[in-house]
């Protein structure tokens, strides 16, 4: 394939672990955030990266999002794609295939929600995950259970959410 | 992730045939009223609905897609509840004022139940000559 090959992304994802331990520690969310990762590594949705590098690895920066007036959860781990560790270089979602557009056109169903005398309408909680079986090429900076900037733990990430 | 939609559009699609024999004419409703995440259906009246309503959370859930913030023009509709505990969250969000009940959303676009009115704000592009 004749495109730049996709970067680590490790010194830029570290890069902005740290600003998000430093964010996560002025507002008083660390241990929440620190909570949600020992729950998805009880989960299995990250395990521990192998100690050894294959070179092929990934690396996604993640920050958390507050959502104050949720009605479940507040905090949520959010990653990050689309970041790219420098300017001229692709990000992951640059090197991902999207597929074909497969959702409806919405103003089609709108439309057609104007034919029913009722109408039912309700949210899909997408809770669908997909479970990545060649593991090991995407990982995650993570703080992990150290309280210590100086050596992040990385985790792979073992399911992508589809949200 | 720019694939995350294709893959939830394709899981849904091979998750609504699975169901197709037995629901034909339900399932292409499905096919035809979901966007993305969001899922819109109705029917001639009340009664046919509430039971729609029962057999889309039966066919969802085979999946584990739990289907939450009902919302109907029969607001009865709203009340037959397959999860009670996410309608219970829904409940007190409307008590404590987080939502007013008139004011809804249809697949993300703002809607007014009361007055059965959808208002879509259409932003004209300006070119720079």
């Amino acid at each position: 394939m004749n495109h730049p090959t996709l970067p680590t992304n490790e010194a830029g994802s570290k890069r902005r672990l740290e600003q998000q331990i430093r964010k996560l520690e002025r507002n008083g969310h660390y241990e929440e955030y620190d909570s949600i990762i020992q729950e998805q590594l009880e989960e299995g949705v990250v395990e521990p990266t192998p100690d050894i590098a294959t070179g092929k690895e990934f690396y996604i920066p993640h920050k958390g999002v507050n959502r104050e007036n949720a009605e479940s959860t507040k905090l949520r781990i959010v990653y990050d794609a689309s970041a790219r560790e420098k300017e001229n270089q692709p990000s992951l979602n640059d090197r991902l295939n999207p597929g074909p557009p497969l959702q409806n056109r919405l103003w089609d169903i709108l439309v057609r929600s104007r034919f029913y005398p009722v109408l039912l309408t309700g949210d899909l909680k997408a809770s669908l995950q997909v479970r990545i079986k060649n593991k090991g090429e995407i990982r995650s900076a993570s703080i992990g259970d150290l309280q210590t900037v100086a050596t992040p733990l990385s985790y792979v990430l073992l399911e992508l959410f589809l949200e | 992730m720019t694939c995350s939609p294709f893959l939830l559009g394709g899981v849904i699609s091979q998750h609504l045939q699975t169901w197709g024999s037995q629901y034909p004419e339900l399932i292409k409703e499905f096919r035809d009223g979901l966007y993305i995440d969001d899922l819109m259906t109705g029917g001639k009246n009340a009664e046919i609905i509430a039971e729609k309503k029962i057999i889309t959370a039966e066919v969802f859930k085979d999946a584990s897609f739990t289907i939450h913030k009902w919302n109907s023009n029969v607001p009865d509709l709203e009340a037959i509840s397959s999860s009670p505990c996410e309608e219970g969250l829904t409940y007190a969000k409307q008590q404590l004022g987080g939502a007013k009940p008139s004011e809804g959303k249809l697949l993300g676009v703002p809607r007014n139940r009361e007055e059965d009115v959808t208002s879509i704000i259409l932003q004209i592009a300006h070119r720079n000559n």
